[in-house]
């Protein structure tokens, strides 16, 4: 943990979110989102950042795992404990329905935070693994923009080439 | 107003944005409405299918509409072909852009009992021209019951300079020269 004099000069950044809620952010945490770390690292950083795409209920998640993520790599926890608890949090954290667990994969990717993203895509993947085209399509709600004529040929594909 | 001006916005560049309504003064915008969980998929999609690995869910995830249709062949790297007749090779190459793994069965089960006649067909050449055109990165061919010539083992050895795994299963065709040059070349 930080002593006494780096407290004093610890920086946090302001992001305010799409509908204008603003959260402030320790560096540590801030950094994990990989566009901030490169306005830091090119200097550009100024303390107040808007992020467009990200509505509060999204931001507020997003933080949370990264708090967590910063706070359990510089804990002093050994490698393997750390990666445990990550785990578990991860696992939980992705407790969520599908529509914010895919806002979440999307405000990864324009946040650029990896291990977010991959969580985020792996889960969506789980999601569908195992599940029938209709499912699929009802918990995405997805249109069929197939013809019926188009639909037949990929299926007739499946059945000798691809199955 | 002013404290905007000096944001460095990140506006998510055209490519990755959903909504890139701008947000003006500290009020946000209350426009802004939340696309739709296909919109939000759609541009994530490539990115969740590769953890998708099963022929059965990615078959599946392939006939949920055009974009997923798109996203799959994008994105599927093993593809299994159970009867070398069953689909033409320039079919598959046009559709499955980034294979690394290729499976091909060719004749039935049927011809290990002298019941087909000796030229009844299976050639590797037809699949080998359409797959050296466009499967650089080809890292694993499996082959069953297939015409293999030593020629077509020379090709394979010029054409997929990341190669590390070639079986052949009941195949025929070749002969030494041929496994020299693959010994020699891969």
């Amino acid at each position: 943990m930080s002593s006494s004099t780096e407290l004093t000069e610890k920086k946090v950044f302001l992001l305010k979110s799409l509908d204008g809620v603003i959260f402030e952010v320790e560096e540590s945490v801030a950094v994990q989102l990989e566009v901030i770390r490169e306005l830091i690292e090119g200097d550009c950083a100024r303390p107040f950042i808007s992020l467009y795409n990200v509505t509060s209920e999204i931001l507020a998640l997003v933080i949370e795992y990264c708090k967590h993520h910063a706070e359990t790599c510089s804990g002093g926890t050994s490698a393997t404990i750390a990666d445990e608890d990550l785990k578990t949090f991860d696992n939980e954290f992705m407790n969520v329905d599908e529509n914010i667990l895919l806002e979440l994969c999307s405000a990864a990717d324009y946040l650029d935070i990896k291990s977010l993203f991959e969580l985020t895509c792996r889960t969506l993947a789980s999601l569908i693994k195992d599940r029938t085209i209709i499912e699929v399509r009802k918990m995405f709600n997805v249109e069929n923009d197939f013809s019926v004529v188009e639909e037949k040929a990929v299926r007739k594909e499946f059945a000798w080439a691809f199955k | 107003m002013s404290e905007d001006e000096e944001l460095p916005d990140l506006d998510g560049g055209a490519a990755r944005s959903i909504n890139s309504t701008a947000v003006s003064g500290g009020g946000g915008d209350q426009n802004y409405v939340s696309p739709s969980p296909d919109q939000v998929l759609e541009n994530v999609l490539e990115n969740v299918l590769y953890f998708l690995t099963s022929r059965h869910d990615r078959n599946a995830a392939s006939l949920v509409c055009k974009s997923w249709f798109r996203a799959e062949a994008l994105t599927r790297s093993e593809l299994f072909i159970g009867n070398c007749y069953s689909v033409s090779p320039g079919r598959v190459t046009n559709r499955f852009k980034q294979i690394k793994a290729i499976a091909i069965k060719g004749k039935p089960r049927f011809s290990d009992f002298s019941l087909l006649p000796p030229d009844w067909g299976a050639h590797f050449a037809n699949w080998l021209r359409a797959m050296a055109a466009s499967y650089r990165a080809l890292e694993k061919v499996y082959l069953k019951r297939m015409c293999v010539t030593d020629e077509d083992l020379a090709i394979t050895a010029h054409s997929f300079p990341f190669l590390k795994e070639l079986v052949f299963v009941c195949c025929e065709g070749f002969g030494t020269d041929g496994l020299a040059i693959i010994a020699r070349e891969c």
